[in-house]
């Protein structure tokens, strides 16, 4: 997360800036008919370190909605993420925010 | 908690009892899925253990550049925990170690990854689908039904370790999405 200027104080460019126009990815978890459901809240808790609870959310939402965003970032963060969720034989998919 | 085959010692560790026709079963299916992963790239099932990280098709580019580098390492990781499993079952199996496996947190990873790809693997073979859902009875009389009765029986022994490793994680966590 970009931290944001107090008012009043000008903030110097630093040279590794993320530039204002580099749009956010997202990283999506599709649902599959193999993959147990105790499985993909464990995948999330271990690869995200989420709570309990949000992994279970977040899995329910795929397995009803037929897919959730699971975390975003920069396009290189998103693509390491999809390729730990393929390792663990979840199908995910990284695209720009919606 | 001890179940019908995983369970956590006194050492803390993942234990697991097998006897030896259920290590040379698993055995066996982890030779198909690695009779998968060295055959055919576009075989249905290598598709679906080696899906495109994006949809878009104007990302073309850049999808083929990710699988370009991440693909090598994901075969590559797969086939090793394989072969590392594979090693630890082929005594078990001959009946020449019958004490529980003991297992340390790379083989907890590796089971729970291989037992996936083993369940996604069967599961593509003999057509697991929303329509076609697991939990459906074969009739007697089909020839698929045990591959299916494997299936169920792979299903109950890898969420016997999820519930186990789950119990072992931390409620709280770091929700920041």
């Amino acid at each position: 997360m970009r931290a944001t200027s107090l008012p009043g104080i000008v903030r110097e460019p630093q040279i590794d800036d993320v530039p204002e126009t580099d749009q956010p990815w997202i990283v999506i978890v599709w649902n599959d008919p193999v993959n147990l459901m105790s499985y993909v809240v464990f995948v999330f808790q271990k690869l995200f370190g989420y709570s309990r609870e949000k992994a279970t959310r977040l899995m329910m939402q795929v397995h009803h909605e037929g897919r959730a965003v699971v975390t975003s970032g920069a396009r290189h963060e998103c693509e390491s993420s999809v390729a730990r969720l393929h390792a663990y034989g979840l199908w995910a998919t990284l695209q720009h925010d919606e | 908690m001890t179940g019908q085959w995983w369970s956590c010692g006194q050492d803390g560790r993942v234990h697991l009892r097998l006897v030896a026709d259920e290590a040379a079963t698993i055995l066996g299916l982890m030779h198909e899925v690695r009779e998968i992963l060295t055959g055919a790239a576009d075989d249905p099932i290598m598709q679906r253990l080696f899906p495109r990280a994006y949809l878009d098709p104007t990302e073309e580019s850049a999808e083929q550049t990710w699988r370009a580098l991440a693909g090598p390492d994901l075969l590559r990781e797969r086939l090793d925990r394989l072969r590392r499993l594979a090693g630890h079952l082929e005594p078990v199996a001959l009946g020449e170690h019958t004490a529980p496996l003991v297992l340390g947190e790379e083989a907890e990873a590796d089971w729970m990854g291989a037992l996936n790809d083993i369940r996604l693997t069967l599961g593509g073979a003999i057509g697991v689908s929303d329509d076609h859902a697991a939990d459906d009875e074969p009739d007697d009389d089909d020839p698929q039904g045990p591959a299916w009765h494997l299936y169920h029986v792979l299903t109950y022994f890898h969420g016997e370790l999820i519930d186990l490793l789950l119990d072992r994680l931390p409620e709280a966590g770091s929700d920041d999405i």
